[in-house]
């Protein structure tokens, strides 16, 4: 449909700008990072966001690969981790999160930075009950803590403590 | 009056006026839900055809979103402004030499989709009048309770705003005005950043969705009753988009993040007027799978539906066979199967999930193999002595008292023998392997039987096409003959499918038989069945050269009394 591929790029371009304006005023978001990735294509986006404390992804920082469609806002955008992550909900090697928001719950009047909100979220929250990775969830689900932590961690060690963060000024 | 002959007016009448009609026996919807206040059982009978009914529509809701054909299929069913019946409508009267009757007997009607828009309309007029609330909403709300009117009101007059707020109709009950939108700043769930914007002082709103930084005028906005606003062309792709995602539709909410309001046919109508139709086609659609009284003809691309009739009884049992008018395909009303006498659709769907999963396998490796005492690997001693070695851990041991080699030997009953054995310690373990072993005996001599027959019945099926061929051979050959004198060989093929179907269907039906004496009465009436079918087959499939007519119809007869017989055997409880 035509009339929604112009509204995916004119809308993506607003969401840009409101990040731009932000970081300007210095008010943007501390933990997310969001830019399209390359200037030639609105519909491909990357972001950095960094691990929340009291996690085992504290001081990690997760970049993840987001792809718009053509009926962006209409239909969610699809979001995967760059980086190797160890989540209940996020697949070992493929990197592809498992969230309600960016399935069915999912509403137009959401935007890519609350959609990397979401994520955010998730990585506090892991849902053990519908995971992508089951040796995480079943660790999640089995009640044992620490292997989930300690597994989490490592993982987190060895994989997100070499991005560094942007400097938006 | 029957159902053959009625007319326009009639039709009319039947459904804009329920109340009146329900002692009628043509009338099915409103005298039997009428009934269904009445009588406890008959309400529990409707729960589980809900259920099922729901069962099956998930299923072809997932086949829908896999692939687009499914969607299609019913999708282009066309718009319902054509519904109303004219004379020349074919099914209205298929008195012009069709095969099947629109009524053959069993009560059921066989209508297009189309037609049933005036049932939905007078279930939803109902609901709206009882309740108090809009069309739009009463329509939430019944399709949110599958159509159980009587759940419903219970329900909703207990706690109203409880039950608006599940199904997702609280602001469309509670606004009153149907949504005319024009809230200023959106409702109290709306997001703060819209409220801000709003009270900023510009004239102009904004939407959520394109986030366009002129705005718009209020009248280029549509509301939801919830308050939320948005422009009329993100609207439009809204709808269109949610429409692509098929049958799901018509459980859209408010675009708004996190907002629960349903959409309905309102917003539709005013976003996008010309997708109506489209919208409208899968309410109508929801409501045949949920309704309870009406089933999909499965027939592939067939866009029929079936109607039960309203005296009640026959969603109770099995005996349920529509017959489609336009496909021909037959089908059990109330599981949608292929006909399946003597077993019930119950036993029907239990042994069709046996066949199906793998649990049998399970029960076999319980039967033929045992643990290593050390390991726990299987193991399956197929030949050679009770001196076991396992391949995994190389312990030695007894198969017979699973001991330690090490402990045998000449003085022990050498390899073959071991009086270490004791019975009443092992016979605990060995019985539930020996049961899981007789289970599985006694299923795979059904089953096989079940599967003879039914490839059996795929055969006859085909030979039913090449009958026709014979017959032609047939005729030529005896000069004197007419069509009519070879017809008989259609009509014993024609019997050995429908025989073959039941033979096959008797084997589900004796695996869950559980009385011993009436299994034997059975199996007694299933073999007589059998040995007839067997030479019925033989019979019509000789050489036209030694095909004796005489024989071949007393044989077709035979059967068909026996193959009534049975079933009348299995409906009477099968007392003698």
């Amino acid at each position: 449909m035509m009339r929604n591929n112009l509204g995916a790029a004119k809308r993506l371009r607003k969401e840009l700008q409101c990040l731009e304006k932000a970081a300007t005023n210095g008010d943007s978001d501390v933990d997310i990072f969001l830019r399209p990735t390359s200037p030639s294509s609105l519909l491909h986006w990357t972001a950095l966001i960094k691990g929340p404390i009291d996690t085992p992804y504290e001081g990690g920082v997760f970049k993840l690969s987001i792809r718009c469609g053509s009926d962006y806002p209409l239909s969610p955008p699809t979001i995967t981790f760059d980086t190797k992550v160890f989540h209940p909900n996020v697949h070992f090697s493929k990197g592809d999160v498992c969230l309600d928001i960016l399935k069915k719950e999912w509403s137009p009047a959401w935007g890519l930075q609350a959609a990397c909100r979401a994520v955010l979220a998730l990585l506090s929250d892991p849902d053990a009950e519908s995971p992508l990775n089951c040796d995480a969830g079943n660790m999640v689900r089995g009640g044992d803590k620490l292997a989930y932590w300690t597994t989490a961690e490592m993982y987190t060690f060895e994989n997100a403590m070499f991005l560094g963060w942007p400097d938006e000024e | 009056m029957s159902d053959e002959d009625y007319s326009e007016e009639e039709y009319e009448y039947e459904y804009s006026d329920a109340e009146s009609n329900a002692g009628t026996d043509d009338v099915s919807m409103d005298a039997r839900s009428q009934e269904g206040e009445e009588e406890d059982a008959d309400d529990d009978d409707d729960e589980s055809m809900t259920d099922t009914n729901n069962n099956n529509s998930k299923k072809k809701a997932a086949s829908d979103n896999d692939g687009n054909n499914g969607t299609n299929k019913r999708r282009s069913t066309g718009s319902f402004d054509s519904r109303r019946r004219s004379g020349d409508n074919p099914n209205a009267a298929p008195v012009g030499g069709g095969k099947f009757d629109f009524d053959d007997g069993s009560g059921i009607r066989m209508l297009p989709a189309d037609e049933l828009k005036p049932i939905m309309a007078s279930q939803i007029q109902e609901a709206t009048e009882v309740l108090g609330v809009s069309p739009s909403a009463a329509a939430v709300l019944m399709r949110e309770h599958k159509w159980a009117k009587e759940r419903l009101f219970q329900a909703f007059f207990d706690n109203p705003e409880k039950i608006q707020q599940k199904c997702g109709v609280l602001a469309r009950c509670q606004g009153g005005c149907g949504g005319c939108g024009g809230t200023e700043g959106g409702g109290e769930s709306g997001s703060s950043k819209a409220a801000k914007r709003t009270r900023a002082g510009t004239k102009k709103k904004h939407c959520e969705i394109c986030l366009d930084e002129d705005g718009f005028d209020a009248d280029e906005m549509i509301g939801m009753p919830c308050g939320h606003e948005f422009c009329e062309t993100c609207w439009y792709g809204f709808i269109a988009n949610a429409l692509e995602k098929g049958p799901l539709c018509v459980r859209e909410s408010c675009p708004q993040a996190g907002c629960k309001e349903l959409i309905t046919e309102e917003e539709v109508e005013r976003a996008a007027p010309d997708l109506l139709p489209k919208f409208e086609t899968y309410q109508l659609r929801s409501f045949v799978e949920t309704y309870g009284m009406t089933r999909w003809c499965p027939g592939p691309g067939c866009e029929q539906v079936a109607v039960a009739p309203g005296s009640g009884g026959v969603f109770a049992d099995a005996g349920g066979v529509a017959s489609c008018n336009k496909c021909e395909t037959c089908f059990c009303l109330k599981c949608g199967e292929e006909p399946h006498a003597p077993v019930t659709c119950k036993d029907l769907a239990m042994w069709q999930e046996k066949c199906r999963n793998e649990s049998e396998t399970a029960n076999w490796i319980l039967a033929n193999t045992k643990p290593c005492p050390k390991c726990s690997s299987r193991i399956e001693k197929n030949q050679g002595c009770n001196h076991m070695t396992c391949s995994g851990c190389r312990y030695e041991f007894c198969w017979i008292c699973m001991g330690n080699w090490t402990e045998h030997g000449a003085n022990t009953g050498g390899y073959y023998k071991c009086n270490k054995f004791d019975v009443g310690n092992e016979g605990n373990d060995q019985s539930d392997a020996a049961k899981a072993k007789r289970e599985l005996d006694r299923y795979l001599h059904y089953y096989k039987r079940y599967h003879n027959h039914s490839q059996a019945q795929d055969f006859a099926k085909k030979a039913l096409k090449e009958t026709e061929a014979r017959m032609v051979l047939l005729q030529e050959q005896n000069t004197d003959t007419v069509w009519t004198d070879v017809e008989f060989l259609k009509t014993a093929n024609e019997q050995l499918v429908e025989c073959r179907k039941v033979l096959k269907y008797t084997y589900c039906y004796g695996f869950y038989l559980q009385d011993a004496e009436k299994r034997q009465r059975f199996e007694y009436h299933q073999e007589m069945l059998e040995r007839f079918t067997e030479n019925l087959s033989e019979l019509s499939e000789k050489p036209l050269r030694e095909m004796n007519r005489t024989e071949v119809v007393n044989q077709t007869r035979v059967v068909d009394r026996f193959m009534k017989n049975i079933l009348e055997y299995v409906d009477n409880g099968m007392e003698d």
